[in-house]
């Protein structure tokens, strides 16, 4: 079936976390991802239209995203440090391994819902204020090691969870 | 030897200390020793890549989540009239880790 503008757009729309996820990889600032997001938006739409189906999207949607979040280092005068190309390729196999046809935010609204409430205080601390790790370490007189040691247990809950839950409405 | 210190990813603590190191990049807070250490995990080892995307993966979508409540809260920060709510920051007397009270006198 051939793409069209709405299709375009809803698969964009539909796989935004995924690819504002792989942004961040490589230039790790949320506002530079959002605006390289921005920018690498209207090419989607337009050149994807080429594309065959939709399971073709976002493979070629992230190699777009790839030339311009490095684009924008480069205009930054800053280097990927970790994610040079030769680190995206080996990583891409398992970004394509983990894509869905969407990434659905209802499983993690509805997991992040389970999470105790200081958990999810310190997540919303973290994504609704924007406060980084260390930061955060100071703000609540903590040393940083504690902060990561409970986002990365955050993490590993919130994984587990949505990984159960789409596999129940699958 | 000691770069394989770090815990295998076959258990929850092996899991956490390598999702801390990728939690830590995506801040900009690893030394280039520590970079160059998730480099080389990232190269050997597919567990450690599969756990790194991951990561990233649930590191966008929370972005994605909040943005609404972010746009939010900015707007209210800059006192734009389009917001309608004012966004409450959590205080950190409500979160995981409040800050050690004072000894008494």
């Amino acid at each position: 079936m051939a793409m069209d503008s709405d299709r375009m757009l809803r698969l964009l729309l539909g796989q935004r976390g995924m690819l504002l996820g792989y942004i961040l990889s490589i230039v790790r600032d949320v506002h530079l991802a959002e605006d390289v997001f921005q920018e690498a938006s209207p090419v989607i739409l337009k050149k994807g239209l080429q594309l065959k189906s939709d399971k073709e999207f976002a493979p070629w949607a992230r190699k777009v995203m790839r030339l311009q979040a490095l684009n924008a280092l480069r205009k930054h005068n800053r280097g990927p440090e970790l994610m040079e190309p030769a680190v995206l390729d080996l990583v891409e196999q398992d970004w394509a391994k983990q894509d869905e046809p969407e990434q659905p935010l209802s499983a993690l609204r509805a997991c992040l819902e389970e999470l105790p409430e200081k958990a999810r205080r310190l997540i919303e601390l973290r994504y609704v204020a924007g406060i980084p790790g260390n930061a955060l370490a100071a703000r609540l007189q903590q040393p940083p090691n504690t902060i990561y040691v409970a986002l990365s247990r955050i993490y590993r809950i919130l994984s587990a969870c949505v990984k159960r839950r789409v596999a129940c409405e699958g | 030897m000691a770069q394989d210190a770090r815990p295998a990813l076959a258990s929850e603590a092996g899991v956490d200390a390598f999702t801390q190191l990728v939690v830590r990049y995506l801040d900009g807070d690893l030394d280039p020793a520590e970079i160059a250490e998730l480099k080389r995990l990232l190269a050997e080892a597919a567990d450690h890549r599969e756990s790194f995307v991951r990561a990233c993966r649930l590191h966008g979508a929370l972005h994605e989540a909040f943005a609404a409540r972010r746009a939010q809260r900015q707007a209210a920060q800059t006192g734009d009239p389009r917001a309608d709510t004012i966004f409450q920051e959590p205080s950190a007397e409500d979160t995981l880790y409040p800050p050690p009270k004072p000894p008494p006198a």
